[in-house]
């Protein structure tokens, strides 16, 4: 089976559903598999169903998807739970809140929701408010746990974060920041900014959701500039998704986006997310936004290098996407994100900290089935 | 039928396909541990392999990388390239893809409500035994599948959400320590591996599942009695009738993804509830609970 | 350092002659067994076994909204009890189901 095959007829799904006509059970074995460790399985099914098309899927690869789609669903209802208990606890106490990511997306209704897993939930509260914010929250059930005495050190001393929050009942996790990169890194958005252009959420006074070219770039830069990539491909969709929704309800869009990515100090980020966007997933990007982004691209040597890395690190994370340099590449941009988000000074201890734990708790493995 | 040779050049190949219950599990090994309890428990599983273009799991059971390979032989299992677990002793090999295949099959089905129970059919109708483990489950199934009871699963119930009703997934009955040759002894016939010592479960032994179990295993059962054994040395058998609500919280308790498929696994919950006789069994005497087990009659004890 | 209170728990019952109205539930999601009721809440994906008296405070308001006066009411055709004793018990019952989030608060009923 070819591998580079498999992961063509994934993205060509993604834009075309009606693609699955043509697929055998023997495609489907392979593309089932490669979907999972995307984390597309669950968007796959959302997009065929919505083309209508998933009576032509057969029974056997159809189980996986339907079970996705479940997952998901049941993670949109509890994260639509968790956002109205928030709510609750930080708007009687006047504190506005700006719900990011998934929450946002799921919240907002944005297209790249339907079938898409989430796990946290991630909120901005303005950095004056944090600690307020920490105790109403506390009083309703959240509370920093499992987190020993260095992982909150470097939360709060480092990050000027809270450490993740658990709900003691429900167990859902909550992240609370006061801007899109930490404190840390190299690249510094204002978030004032983004606060002035944010969009109140309907129904919920007090809540909020990032403007969408601010949504765009918090995205790029989440993918492209501090992420490890761990869910590349999956995070390119959404950005894909996001990109086609306001370009099309919105004539000036990309004209907004470009500038407020230069006014935000984001145009790098922005500038890989469009070029990979466009060479992965085929987003339609005019060739007017390429040039005023030209400021914003990094000069050829690198750029040379950031290709490499990027279009081996972007592919699924799967044996059939794996080249002989795909594990170096991965390697590479786990230290860049790392590098990215803090000094050398703060960065090297924090990385051999990070390893030695994981190695002693054997961190991506379970002790037994 | 697949002759002995096809079986190992199947595993050390493209693998072999094996129908258990509703999936399909392409298996892949070089292990000789493995290939032996494949041949002895899942020789009426193979599919051929024409007929077999789509797998649910694709499962690799091999040696552990590394130095320790030496003194301390593992195994790892993997999924589709991933190992989502620690190594095992080598000699675990086998019940480590037992273990490994409740995993996966507990992280993606969630088109069935799945529960930590044991299921057992008679007339079409259908036993559910969920258990902690020490519960003397898995002793009492093994005797109930060598008394003419149908085998559906060992430990692993799948409530089908859609139709409410129990689908097989017949495997071998995972048989601990002192069960092993209680259950030896009393049934001459029964077919028993090779004994896995110093699991974490203690010395674990498979016994093969009846070919009826087998042979039906696409014909689903529809529930009759929920039974919660608890194992009490020196107490008395009997079969107390237990309240819908606390057979309902138990049953949620004892189950996998209750949290994951939301309202339609809490009306299979419920509706099986309503369906079946719930009771609590004390059992401290193999034959006489046997014997009430085998008494049990439509709609109550 | 004072802490902010939860908004619930300063709420007063008797104060509010409101009807009181319970979340819409699907009604396989409602299960009612002897004395008592399973009922499972989609929105944040608990299950909530209730007991006597709480079980007739929520087969009460079932029928439709109720004041408290008329929960009362209901009670109080059912047990034996002084007048104190049922009150206390009612107002158990209702902070009970509000803790469970199965009784409407206008402000929560775009979640449902």
């Amino acid at each position: 089976m070819n591998a580079q095959l498999t992961l063509t007829r994934l993205v060509t799904i993604l834009r075309d559903p009606g693609a699955v006509r043509d697929l055998s059970l023997a495609d489907w074995d392979l593309l089932v598999r490669l979907a999972r460790v995307a984390s597309l399985e669950g968007r796959l099914q959302a997009v065929i169903k919505a083309a209508g098309v998933l009576s032509e899927v057969p029974p056997a690869p159809r189980r996986h998807l339907d079970a996705a789609c479940t997952l998901a669903d049941r993670q949109h209802t509890m994260l639509r739970w968790e956002v109205a208990r928030i709510h609750e606890a930080l708007a009687g106490a006047g504190i506005p809140v700006l719900l990011l990511k998934g929450g946002a997306y799921v919240m907002a209704g944005l297209p790249c929701a339907p079938g898409r897993q989430f796990s946290d939930l991630d909120v901005m509260v303005p950095q004056p408010q944090l600690q307020t914010a920490e105790q109403h929250l506390f009083v309703h059930g959240w509370v920093c746990e499992g987190y020993d005495a260095y992982d909150q050190t470097y939360y709060r001393r480092w990050m000027h974060e809270l450490p993740p929050l658990t709900h003691m009942r429900r167990k859902s996790v909550l992240d609370v920041h006061h801007t899109i990169l930490p404190p840390t890194a190299r690249l510094r958005p204002d978030p004032q900014k983004l606060w002035s252009a944010a969009v109140p959420l309907d129904g919920f006074p007090g809540l909020h959701v990032l403007a969408p070219t601010d949504m765009v770039l918090h995205s790029a830069t989440h993918l492209f500039h501090d992420g490890e990539l761990e869910n590349g491909l999956r995070d390119l969709v959404d950005l894909d998704a996001l990109l086609r929704h306001f370009a099309e309800r919105d004539p000036g869009f990309w004209e907004q986006l470009t500038a407020r990515a230069f006014e935000m100090d984001l145009a790098r980020p922005l500038y890989y997310a469009l070029r990979y966007g466009r060479e992965f997933l085929a987003t339609p990007v005019p060739d007017s936004v390429y040039v005023r982004l030209a400021p914003a691209r990094p000069a050829a040597p690198l750029r040379a290098v950031m290709d490499a890395l990027f279009r081996r690190g972007l592919r699924p994370h799967h044996w059939s996407c794996d080249g002989p340099l795909s594990g170096t590449a991965r390697w590479w941009l786990y230290v860049r994100s790392h590098y990215l988000r803090m000094p050398l000074r703060l960065l090297l201890p924090h990385l051999v900290r990070k390893a030695i734990k994981e190695r002693r708790a054997g961190k991506r493995e379970q002790p037994e089935p | 039928m697949t002759a002995p040779e096809d079986l190992r050049a199947g595993l050390r190949g493209a693998g072999v396909a094996l129908q258990v219950g509703p999936f399909v599990v392409r298996l892949r090994s070089r292990l000789d541990r493995v290939e032996r309890a494949l041949a002895l428990f899942y020789d009426r599983q193979l599919l051929p392999p024409e007929q077999t273009a789509f797998a649910d799991f694709h499962i690799t059971l091999a040696r552990a990388s590394g130095l320790h390979w030496l003194w301390r032989p593992q195994a790892r299992f993997f999924l589709d390239g991933r190992s989502p677990f620690r190594p095992l002793p080598l000699a675990h090999a086998y019940p480590l893809f037992e273990w490994g295949l409740n995993w996966c099959i507990a992280q993606h089905a969630h088109d069935f409500l799945m529960i930590h129970a044991a299921v057992l059919e008679r007339d079409g109708q259908a036993l559910v035994m969920p258990g902690e483990p020490g519960a003397g489950k898995s002793t009492l199934t093994a005797a109930l599948t060598l008394s003419g009871w149908r085998l559906l699963s060992d430990e692993f119930a799948l409530l089908a959400l859609k139709s409410g009703k129990l689908v097989a997934l017949p495997r071998p009955v995972s048989l601990k320590n002192a069960a092993i040759d209680l259950i030896r002894e009393r049934y001459p016939q029964a077919v028993i591996g090779p004994a896995s010592h110093d699991t974490s479960k203690g010395t674990v032994a498979h016994l093969r599942p009846t070919d009826t179990s087998i042979e039906r295993m696409q014909a689903p059962a529809r529930p009759a009695w929920l039974v919660f054994p608890r194992f009490t040395p020196g107490g008395r058998d009997q079969l107390q009738p237990l309240a819908p609500a606390e057979a309902l919280q138990r049953l949620i308790g004892a189950s996998f993804n209750y949290s994951v498929v939301g309202g339609a696994g809490f009306e299979a919950a419920a509706d099986l509830i309503e369906q079946s006789a719930c009771m609590q069994l004390e059992y401290a005497d193999l034959d006489v609970t046997l014997g009430l087990l085998n008494g049990l009659r439509e709609g109550g004890p | 350092m004072a802490l902010p209170r939860p908004l619930r728990s300063g709420v007063s019952l008797t104060a509010s002659e409101a009807p009181l109205e319970l979340i819409s539930l699907p009604p396989g999601h409602v299960r009612v067994w002897g004395d008592s009721v399973a009922l499972y809440d989609s929105r944040c994906g608990e299950t909530h076994v209730l007991q006597p008296p709480l079980t007739d405070i929520f087969c009460a308001l079932r029928q439709g909204p109720m004041t408290p006066a008329a929960v009362f009411e209901y009670l109080e055709q059912r047990y034996d009890a002084t007048e104190e004793e049922l009150e206390n018990a009612m107002q158990a019952g209702l902070s009970q189901l509000r803790e469970h989030y199965l009784i409407c608060d206008p402000a929560d009923s775009r979640d449902a």
